[in-house]
């Protein structure tokens, strides 16, 4: 499935299993892409692909969609604190490279 | 940027321009940074003309580096013919080289400071071969620090630089209170960052290497470990913390206390709390010294004029003026080298009367001691933000030159 990442400018992965969640990412990726190639990736398959990039960063084109997630993603504090809330750190930090 | 940095971005330079590689050609840098900079004032230095700095964040299009016009990527279309070269000195080599293939670019792209192991953008079986060795070799690292301290919360400082220890350490306390961990243990790289971790009251620190640091840390991301936590504000990759910074101000301290630590408004910074007496061997006079720290790793160095101007005033006024010096550093013309352990500089500089740092990791370890401190801050943004360097790194009571 990773061989697929060149032919979309962005790949989203929801590895989460947060429903809720999921669709607040999604919408706001769909929002952003704004013309450019998309795709989305949910459940085993976001997973899978998740493992691997904790392996390496091997591609630029590759969003993980959640606060926690891959291993020592900080996000959550920042909600946590009050700093920022979860429309902010969505559009602005996981989504921010559109 | 860091020594070993700049010194394998000259050798990369020497290599290019001996092989001919930047003569008659556009010669275009991709991301306006840091390093960015001084590797354009070196290129500058040996004649070779820099035609454009492409950079994606719109808020630095429009403005210039030593009269060179920040452009957005884009441009390169315009700016470089068959003969051009896309130079990059920063960590996002392989984002940046991407997307100059995306925008069609087919000229060279040479990456001028290998400053990331975590990235290869490719899945051949090769990569993946190569980086489950590295994270294997990372794991054999944890291991080892696990047989020594099974029950303490490993704490990383992935990042080989004193400012970052400092800001790690100083609410390690309060992360500690509000988790209820107990025993702590500290992995740092280098000598110079252990000696910080201590100054905190840190009795068990690991020192890595930089490469055994980027492996343990890959082996501590894969393995998921437990009963650990990565203490930086901008990485490893897998975070995306500094993000925040592109549209949102938050300063350096405070990336630790929310951020990396998740602390409430009313955590506090604790102050070090092992400092060693001054020994003096250097003789200072009590009150009529000043310590001049010129060196930083991160950030521009103001021009040799600025120095030499410093150290004529302070000699006019009859002080007597040190340069803080570290391994081959050379002391400022007309100033006497002194080389201190860490935990002697607050001492050192109260006794002096007067410290004067270029921002960097030194100024932070300094900063509880009780006499006259001026920070010189250069003008520049911090990394790829838009946020200036002042601003991000700001020291409150001090006096700030910028320049």
């Amino acid at each position: 499935m990773a061989q697929g990442l060149d032919e979309c400018d962005y790949v989203l992965l929801l590895p989460s299993h947060d429903d809720q969640l999921n669709g607040r990412i999604k919408a706001a990726f769909e929002r952003k892409l704004q013309g450019r190639k998309g795709a989305v990736v949910e459940g085993e398959a976001a997973r899978d692909l998740l493992k691997l990039y904790e392996l390496y960063e091997y591609s630029g084109k590759v969003i993980i969609g959640s606060f926690d997630q891959p291993w020592g993603r900080k996000l959550r504090n920042l909600l946590d604190t009050g700093i920022a809330d979860a429309d902010t750190l969505i559009d602005d930090v996981i989504l921010g490279a559109l | 940027m860091e020594i070993r940095y700049q010194e394998e971005m000259i050798r990369t330079i020497g290599s290019l321009m001996a092989a001919d590689q930047l003569v008659n050609r556009h010669v275009l840098a991709f991301g306006h940074c840091h390093a960015t900079e001084v590797m354009i004032d070196h290129l500058l230095d040996r004649g070779v003309r820099v035609n454009g700095i492409l950079d994606n964040n719109r808020s630095k299009q429009g403005s210039a580096y030593q009269g060179i016009p920040i452009v957005p990527p884009q441009a390169v279309r315009q700016l470089a013919g068959e003969e051009a070269i896309v130079l990059i000195a920063t960590r996002y080599y392989e984002p940046m080289a991407a997307q100059l293939r995306e925008l069609g670019f087919a000229g060279d792209i040479v990456k001028v400071v290998d400053y990331n192991s975590f990235a290869e953008y490719s899945v051949s079986d090769d990569a993946i071969r190569r980086k489950t060795e590295r994270m294997l070799r990372g794991t054999d690292t944890l291991k080892a620090i696990r047989e020594q301290y099974r029950q303490h919360h490993l704490v990383v400082c992935p990042h080989d630089a004193l400012g970052d220890v400092y800001a790690a350490c100083s609410y390690l306390p309060a992360y500690c209170a509000r988790q209820q961990i107990r025993e702590t243990a500290v992995a740092v790289v280098g000598h110079g960052c252990r000696q910080v971790a201590e100054m905190f009251g840190v009795d068990q620190v690991v020192v890595l290497d930089p490469v055994q640091m980027d492996e343990l840390v890959q082996a501590i991301i894969f393995h998921h470990e437990d009963n650990c936590l990565i203490a930086h504000h901008d990485r490893p990759y897998t975070d995306n913390l500094i993000r925040y910074l592109d549209r949102h101000f938050m300063s350096f301290t405070d990336y630790y206390k929310y951020a990396v630590y998740g602390l409430g408004k009313d955590a506090e910074p604790v102050r070090p709390s092992r400092i060693a007496p001054f020994d003096n061997r250097a003789n200072l006079a009590r009150g009529r010294s000043v310590i001049i720290a010129p060196y930083a790793k991160s950030v521009v160095q103001p021009p040799r004029s600025f120095w030499d101007e410093l150290v004529k005033g302070y000699r006019q006024q009859g002080f007597q003026v040190y340069t803080n010096v570290v391994g081959d550093e050379a002391p400022l013309p007309g100033t006497i080298p002194l080389t201190l352990p860490i935990n002697q500089m607050i001492r050192a500089v109260e006794y002096a009367g007067h410290f004067v740092g270029l921002r960097s990791g030194l100024c932070d370890i300094v900063s509880t001691a009780d006499c006259r401190k001026t920070v010189i801050m250069p003008d520049c943004i911090y990394s790829t933000t838009r946020f200036k360097v002042a601003d991000f790194f700001a020291l409150p009571g001090w006096e700030q030159i910028i320049i």
